[in-house]
């Protein structure tokens, strides 16, 4: 992989790699003669498409260089189409292991695949519009987040904000379609207690620029705010599809940052743990520890400590329906709720590559 | 981290056509990853001009952004999860763009298929 420096813009524009084209974009300049001088290297240095990568970090810091002398350095391919363009990338696919014609044809079904997803999003929008369509404005912002900064926490507190400040009443009286007869602001209520209770059993890390505590409390209170509006669609399994968008869309609008959001999104929106424990699914265990590491890589997070938020979040969620507190928890020493299931810290060894 | 293997073979079968696109606009599909997300785009104009960014393109007509596990799926030949994929712009213009470079492969012919 390439390395690239901060600092010297002009050692940035050198070490850029030969095999990437350096697209310069136009932009104020200092100086016409930096910016020609820097095109004229990055021109020189690029020859082919793909093949060596710059990592997040080095890509940003390229960007920054750039900018400092008045352009703006994009990794690009495709730009000058050729026979070898395509067999770099098959060389990239191949170096990863993968079998180049394989994933290409896989590629090929899964675009053609993603046009049936893509219609779907009609029906999830139309709810999405009616659940996010609240104005907000900065006093609503700080209100919610003198809810979620409150010592102590009070878990009816955000499900109420949600319900008389956010239009969301109607929302949280619904039922959710599971066993126990509850609403989803009585089951939301319960969750956020539970975690309450169980938050000081789960050393969780943020990751950096993650307000931690305010954000779980904020993703606790919309953990399955599709809920209804899926059993109303006639599909409960289509929860996360309903809860996602309303997650995402609200949480940008009340001043969560992308990373928040991002994080709150993984945690959330899949049931990797709940699938693996399940009676009747019996989730493989390496395919459930690929998808949560494949989550802490989307997070930026390490496996492990993606997994301690995962397992927080089921234990709060899944505590919180009376028959499975009975059926897959016990109590150990300290207070907290354990799995029975030793299937639970087999999956936790798997997914942090013990 | 390194460019999700999703991307790359995004961009191959893009390049692996040889029929013009016959599509006008910016179309960006992007893949989320360490905390934010990589970009592949395509301008159609006539002809195809490709990019990689570490954010969406301003002037994207149309755009699609996968969870890293569901990138990984596709590319496996396996199934993505609906509510891991968000979609913006002009939503007919990604249709075309999904049919124009998809292929109605059946499962056996990929998944292990060879």
């Amino acid at each position: 992989m390439s390395k690239v420096g901060a600092a010297d813009p002009a050692a940035v524009l050198k070490s850029f790699s030969s095999h990437l084209i350096a697209q310069l974009e136009s932009r104020p300049v200092k100086d016409d003669a930096e910016r020609a001088a820097a095109i004229a290297v990055a021109k020189a240095r690029t020859e082919s498409t793909v093949g060596v990568l710059l990592s997040a970090a080095e890509v940003k810091a390229l960007v920054a260089a750039s900018t400092a002398i008045g352009v703006t350095v994009r990794q690009d391919f495709g730009t000058r189409v050729t026979d070898a363009d395509f067999a770099a990338c098959t060389a990239l696919l191949e170096s990863r292991a993968l079998d180049a014609t394989l994933a290409l044809a896989n590629t090929k079904a899964g675009l053609s695949a993603l046009r049936g997803v893509v219609a779907k999003q009609g029906a999830v929008k139309a709810k999405l519009d009616e659940l996010t369509a609240v104005p907000v404005d900065d006093a609503l912002r700080a209100r919610l987040w003198r809810v979620l900064e409150a010592e102590p926490f009070d878990a009816r507190a955000t499900v109420a904000f949600v319900m008389h400040e956010l239009g969301g009443a109607d929302v949280m009286r619904e039922w959710m379609g599971t066993k126990e007869s509850t609403s989803l602001g009585t089951h939301t209520e319960q969750v956020i207690e539970r975690y309450a209770k169980e938050r000081a059993f789960h050393d969780v890390k943020a990751p950096p620029g993650v307000r931690l505590e305010p954000m779980l409390r904020w993703m606790l209170t919309l953990h399955d705010i599709g809920k209804p509006a899926a059993v109303e669609h006639g599909d409960r399994n289509m929860q996360h599809a309903f809860t996602t968008p309303v997650l995402v869309e609200l949480s940008k609008k009340l001043g969560f940052s992308e990373r928040e959001i991002g994080l709150m999104r993984a945690v959330v929106d899949n049931d990797a743990i709940g699938e693996t424990l399940h009676w009747n699914v019996n989730r493989d265990l390496d395919d459930a520890a690929k998808e949560l590491r494949a989550l802490a890589k989307e997070v930026g997070m390490a496996p492990g400590e993606f997994f301690e938020l995962q397992s927080l979040f089921f234990v709060s969620d899944a505590a919180s329906y009376r028959f499975l507190l009975e059926r897959i928890f016990t109590t150990d020493e300290r207070g907290a709720l354990t799995l029975k299931n030793e299937k639970f810290e087999q999956l936790r060894a798997r997914v942090a590559g013990e | 981290m390194e460019l999700p293997s999703f991307l790359i073979a995004l961009h191959a079968a893009v390049l692996e056509s040889t029929v013009p696109p016959a599509l006008a606009g910016t179309v960006a599909i992007g893949v989320r990853q360490d905390g934010g997300a990589r970009w592949w785009s395509g301008s159609f104009d006539g002809g195809v001009r490709a990019r990689l960014d570490v954010e969406r393109p301003e002037g994207a007509s149309a755009w699609l952004l996968l969870g890293t596990r569901s990138a990984e799926a596709l590319i496996e030949g396996r199934a993505v999860r609906p509510s891991d994929v968000d979609v913006g712009g002009d939503l007919a213009l990604l249709d075309r763009f999904l049919a124009r470079y998809g292929a109605s492969v059946r499962s056996w012919q990929t998944r292990g298929g060879r």
